[in-house]
């Protein structure tokens, strides 16, 4: 017996905790399981899957955070995950239990998930939640008549406290978990025969499940086509109305709620001051609402670019510093210079964006925390509808502030699909981080730093370059609504969840999770390509660069100093040009010189694909600046010399840098969000489509400014 | 309905949203108090019980419901 005895105690208990969407779900996820979180993708869909470990006492559980829902009923794909968790179809996930959070002050809502997740026969115990804030507000909870109308273990507690997540840690522990007697009858909704061939077909214990498997079917991806055609065939032979049985079952378990919770619940009117209604008279007033919501966003802004600024130098310091130690330090040679020269700048490259993206979505977790993203769409819908957008469209825009790629993937809960591939579509036109290390060099170059009464004009400028992405955003999405077709119905229907002082340790796990996100989808690409252009910039025709590195041994020979680091940046400029990628930027020329650019811009154009901000590094290497590449004003200083070889004028004019901002504004430049668009929208279409036209719309943009200029 | 209006849903009338509005708690019977709605004939938003829910004006359509207070 020793032997069994061993596995039962080092096997993993599976819990699924399942709820309505502003239960606190996520908060007693976050106690459990801290940062042993492990983020996935289950197949087929885009919701992301959600695993944390933990250890209490001497047993090992894995939780599974399913999406909030309100029902098991197929309204998105959140709901298909749940019922396919619930009832392990996927061959991953066969949980032990399900544990069911709901709100105590909503329990008729909750009870209404429970009940359905009661029917399908998983063991189970129900956690009601948030029970001061219900007391408070005069409803009382008998745990032990729910129990007993239920059958199933009750928990009344309150997460936001150490003792009521010890409370939820002994239900784990003590495995208080019990298999439900049915809640509704079923076989009003379902007939016998139908259920019954359903069940021996599939192998499913309860009728519910059966009933549930109708639902899902065709949102359901991993049943297989023969299985498809043969539950269609049994719904069409058996002529059964889906839909209206949905209703029918939802209504008759409200009427039995009602009953549970008439003998369950007490409740004392009691005239509280209702904060969330006070608040709500500013935050969704008409004109109020929406003053609330620029203001806080402009303080948003403010705050991640000016706190953002000494981690984003800090980490650019520590990488130029170890580039620069590799190359004192290791042996010259094309491995040093692939680590120093490729890899190295390649990984500071992506984590310099980790702080703004960081803060970003610790704001933006803030937000959601308090309850008043809801309130964001709401306030926002109407306006975004015009252009096929949805309210909820508003979170990614914003996002793609600091990047497109989190803000795409946040498009996973607009649940039109016209509406969730419009905004993916157009998110990259949002000014991203990347872009503003290339505006900055640009505007330098073109405008004075002169105050215009009390407007700085560079600051202006930069916020044109955002206020164009706005409008990008806006046009292309309203072209593409008259474009894109859709049977699909747009709808909304949210709730406006009370204000809550939000979770502090959720909104350091968001911030940790998305960063590590962005590094882990953004970080693959970029080090890809940063390898690939490494190669292209490093090598060319041999026969040359041979030539090269003979002239530089004899050149540099004697020189000292200033002027040897002079020469050795005369040659550095020289291969760059004499490398596969100087070829590349030079068979481009033809096409870029009618926007303002020669080939050395071309170079930059294309290096830009790693990310955009490559565009500085190489514009400094072209021309010869080395040396110091941070210093913006030795850069701003020498491109401002630079002239053209024939004519004698200056290259970096105005027309040449306004025309590349522009350029820059709406090219689609970065293969990390093309991977993303297309693992989002699980075809290639869409991101060629995406890259022609931002490309092509950037190239018309950029030569009509530069032609309107010049 | 109009800003401060109280109400007892009547009816939803056949929708596809019919099954979200009523798992929302959009039911007959219960009380329903008007509360704002955004600009330029935006979502309204309005209090069920316990709770605040915002739908559109052409969901809106779907429920019939008998003023109680104007």
């Amino acid at each position: 017996m020793g032997s069994s005895q061993a596995i039962l105690q080092t096997k993993t208990i599976e819990v699924a905790i399942v709820g309505n969407p502003n239960v606190g779900k996520s908060t007693i996820f976050n106690q459990l399981t801290g940062l042993k979180q492990k983020i996935g993708n289950y197949p087929g869909v885009t919701v992301d899957k959600t695993v944390g470990s933990c250890e209490i006492k001497d047993k090992k559980f894995s939780l599974i955070d399913l999406p909030g829902t309100y029902s098991l009923h197929p309204n998105s794909e959140d709901e298909v995950i749940a019922h396919r968790v619930l009832n392990s179809y996927d061959q991953s996930e066969h949980p032990d239990y399900a544990m069911v959070i709901a709100d105590a002050s909503n329990l008729e809502r909750g009870l209404l998930l429970c009940s359905q997740i009661m029917d399908l026969g998983i063991p189970m115990a129900l956690v009601i939640n948030m029970v001061d804030l219900a007391e408070k507000n005069g409803i009382e909870i008998k745990a032990f008549s729910l129990f007993k109308s239920l059958g199933i273990p009750i928990l009344l507690t309150d997460a936001r406290k150490p003792k009521g997540i010890e409370e939820i840690k002994d239900l784990l522990y003590t495995e208080n978990f019990l298999e439900a007697p049915g809640f509704i009858k079923m076989d009003d909704i379902l007939s016998e025969t139908l259920s019954n061939a359903i069940q021996s077909k599939f192998g499913l214990k309860t009728s519910y499940q059966a009933f549930q498997l109708l639902g899902f079917q065709e949102q359901e991806s991993i049943l297989k086509k023969e299985q498809k055609d043969w539950l269609e065939a049994l719904v069409i032979a058996h002529d059964f109305n889906l839909a209206k049985a949905q209703i029918q079952e939802t209504e008759m378990r409200f009427g039995l709620i009602s009953k549970v919770l008439e003998k369950a619940t007490l409740k004392k009117p009691i005239e509280s001051k209702n904060l969330t209604r006070t608040l709500d008279k500013i935050l969704i007033h008409q004109i109020g609402g929406y003053a609330v919501f620029l203001g806080i966003m402009l303080v948003i802004f403010q705050a991640v670019f000016s706190w953002a600024e000494f981690p984003m130098d800090l980490i650019d310091g520590l990488f130029a510093n170890i580039s620069q130690w590799l190359t004192e330090h290791l042996p010259a040679g094309a491995i040093t210079s692939l680590l120093a020269e490729g890899i190295v700048p390649g990984i500071g490259g992506i984590m310099i964006f980790i702080p703004q993206i960081a803060l970003l979505f610790g704001f933006l977790a803030i937000l959601e925390g308090t309850g008043y993203m809801s309130r964001v769409v709401f306030l926002m819908d109407r306006l975004m509808r015009p252009f096929g957008l949805h309210g909820k469209s508003v979170v990614p825009l914003v996002s793609g502030v600091a990047c497109a790629i989190p803000g795409i993937m946040a498009t996973r809960n607009i649940s039109n699909s016209k509406e969730r591939l419009i905004t993916i579509l157009v998110t990259p036109f949002m000014s991203c981080s990347a872009r503003l290390p290339v505006y900055i060099i640009l505007i330098g170059l073109a405008m004075p730093n002169e105050n215009y009464g009390f407007v700085n004009l560079q600051a202006l400028t930069l916020l044109s370059m955002y206020i164009l992405g706005i409008v990008a955003v806006l046009a292309s999405a309203w072209i593409l609504n008259k474009i894109l077709k859709t049977k699909e119905k747009s709808y909304l229907i949210i709730e406006l969840p009370i204000y809550r002082i939000p979770g502090w340790k959720d909104v350091l796990i968001t911030m940790y999770s998305k960063s590590k996100t962005f590094v882990v989808e953004a970080g693959k690409v970029i080090m890809a390509i940063s390898i690939i252009l490494w190669v292209l910039a490093s090598y060319g025709p041999s026969e040359r660069m041979a030539q090269l590195d003979t002239e530089r041994e004899v050149a540099i020979q004697g020189l000292e100093g200033e002027a040897l680091l002079e020469s050795e940046n005369n040659f550095a400029s020289k291969k760059l040009e004499a490398s596969y990628i100087g070829i590349l930027g030079k068979t481009i020329e033809p096409v870029i010189r009618p926007l303002g650019y020669d080939w050395k811009i071309g170079i930059a154009l294309i290096t830009s694909f790693a990310a955009r901000e490559v565009f500085v590094s190489t514009i400094a290497t072209i021309y010869s600046i080395g040396g110091d590449v941070d210093n913006e004003l030795t850069i701003r200083e020498k491109l401002a010399q630079e002239t053209d070889p024939i004519t004698g004028a200056p290259i970096f004019n105005t027309a040449t840098v306004f025309s590349l901002m522009v350029f820059y504004a709406f090219a689609m430049q970065c293969m990390s969000t093309l991977a993303v668009v297309y693992r989002e929208t699980k075809s290639w279409k869409w991101p060629v489509i995406q890259t022609v036209f931002m490309t092509g719309l950037a190239y018309f943009a950029a030569l009509i400014t530069y032609q309107l200029l010049s | 309905m109009k800003k401060g209006n109280i109400g007892i849903v009547k009816a939803i009338g056949d929708a596809e949203t019919k099954l979200t509005l009523m798992e929302m708690g959009i039911r007959p019977g219960k009380t329903i108090e008007f509360l704002n709605s955004a600009i330029w004939g935006g979502p309204i938003a309005f209090q069920i019980e316990n709770n605040i829910v915002a739908i559109r004006v052409s969901e809106a359509a779907a429920i019939e419901i008998d003023l109680i207070k104007k």
